[in-house]
């Protein structure tokens, strides 16, 4: 996680390298939560551990040992890690666009409502919801959750269409809908392919008789 | 303890993680498909079998008293934006025959919980289109922890 900033980050003024795309969504809390993180682990590694060898003449040899991190700890990473996902992806996606999902990772990735025993979100996984939406033009996403194994979970609400999808390993999405019509009869479809692929099957469920469009949200 | 049957026009209440439920615009519409998978083997637990919930009908009141107490009898840690869906056991049942799956809604009382319910046939291997019916159609009611007191 902190490799990827590349900066260093004394407690009261954090530098950061390479997040320029979404230094300004980082709020200050967060900057301030980075930079002490980043102390902690730096202390960590320098406070090496000694082992004496029964020699005959006594020698220290020293090793990095990785630490287990708090619960705390591996949430804001996970949390940190998702974030810096979308700073990749920063020139397709607007200032409001990247706000709503850190908006939304902020309300699902926290200390008070995420079970501790629960699999992380896997940023792979994440990625590849980033590239849907590049890939179909298409950002009215309604919810974003997490399966059990960590794979995001991404929900569509239209007027007649509830489309849920699971990002599942190596570019395969898992994806159910729920169609409406208007006299109220319901139907049901469920399938798994490539995520370009999927994206193709979500606008058409999306966005019937409108699949190239670009969207204006 | 003997195991019954739920009946068809009695109810399974279980609990689902903020994780897995779908918000729109901070209101609970749903809850995705994969809150109905059986949970794969983990450090801690092995794969789950059967997914597990309370009796509705077990408790008496009306019902709020009767989520409450659905939600004092799931033995699970639970956080304030977590949800319980109530389902309809005849529907989890006609969810299930319409994949060819036959599944089974039971009251199972265990000594340190006597409402203890689950539903058995889901299969190891998630079938997106039955957890797809199943929230779509079996799902009556989902309730936030954090309303429920």
């Amino acid at each position: 996680m902190i490799g990827a900033f590349q900066g260093t980050f004394p407690a009261s003024s954090a530098n950061f390298v390479n997040i320029g795309p979404i230094g300004d969504d980082l709020i200050t809390k967060q900057r301030e939560k980075i930079a002490s993180l980043s102390a902690k682990l730096q202390q960590q590694f320098s406070e090496q551990q000694q082992i004496l060898l029964g020699s005959r003449t006594p020698q220290t040899i020293t090793r990095l040992a990785p630490q287990e991190s708090s619960f705390e700890e591996r949430l804001f990473g996970s949390l940190a890690s998702l974030k810096i996902a979308v700073s990749q992806y920063a020139m397709h996606l607007s200032s409001d666009e990247r706000h709503r999902i850190f908006e939304q990772l902020d309300f699902l990735i926290n200390v008070d409502d995420w079970h501790e025993e629960d699999n992380l979100p896997k940023p792979q996984s994440f990625m590849d919801f980033l590239k849907l939406m590049i890939y179909s033009k298409y950002f009215r996403w309604t919810s974003i959750g997490v399966s059990h194994e960590g794979n995001l979970l991404v929900a569509w609400k239209t007027d007649r269409v509830l489309l849920t999808a699971n990002f599942a390993d190596q570019d395969t999405v898992r994806w159910t809908a729920q169609i409406s019509s208007e006299n109220g009869e319901m139907g049901h479809a469920a399938g798994k392919c490539s995520l370009r692929l999927f994206s193709e099957q979500a606008l058409f469920y999306l966005r019937p008789g409108d699949r190239n469009a670009g969207n204006k949200y | 303890m003997p195991v019954t049957n739920i009946r068809d026009n009695h109810h399974f209440v279980k609990h689902c993680k903020n994780k897995q439920v779908i918000r729109e615009n901070g209101i609970i519409i749903s809850v995705y498909p994969e809150a109905f998978e059986l949970r794969p083997p983990s450090a801690e637990f092995g794969q789950e079998k059967t997914l597990s919930g309370v009796y509705y009908e077990f408790f008496d009141g009306d019902a709020a008293q009767k989520i409450c107490a659905s939600c004092h009898f799931i033995q699970i840690s639970m956080k304030p934006k977590d949800v319980l869906v109530r389902m309809n056991a005849g529907l989890i049942k006609e969810q299930g025959r319409k994949r060819s799956i036959p599944l089974r809604v039971t009251h199972e009382p265990e000594i340190d919980c006597l409402a203890y319910a689950a539903i058995h046939g889901m299969p190891v291997k998630a079938d997106d289109e039955l957890c797809g019916l199943l929230k779509s159609l079996a799902v009556l009611e989902i309730c936030e922890v954090s309303s429920i007191f």
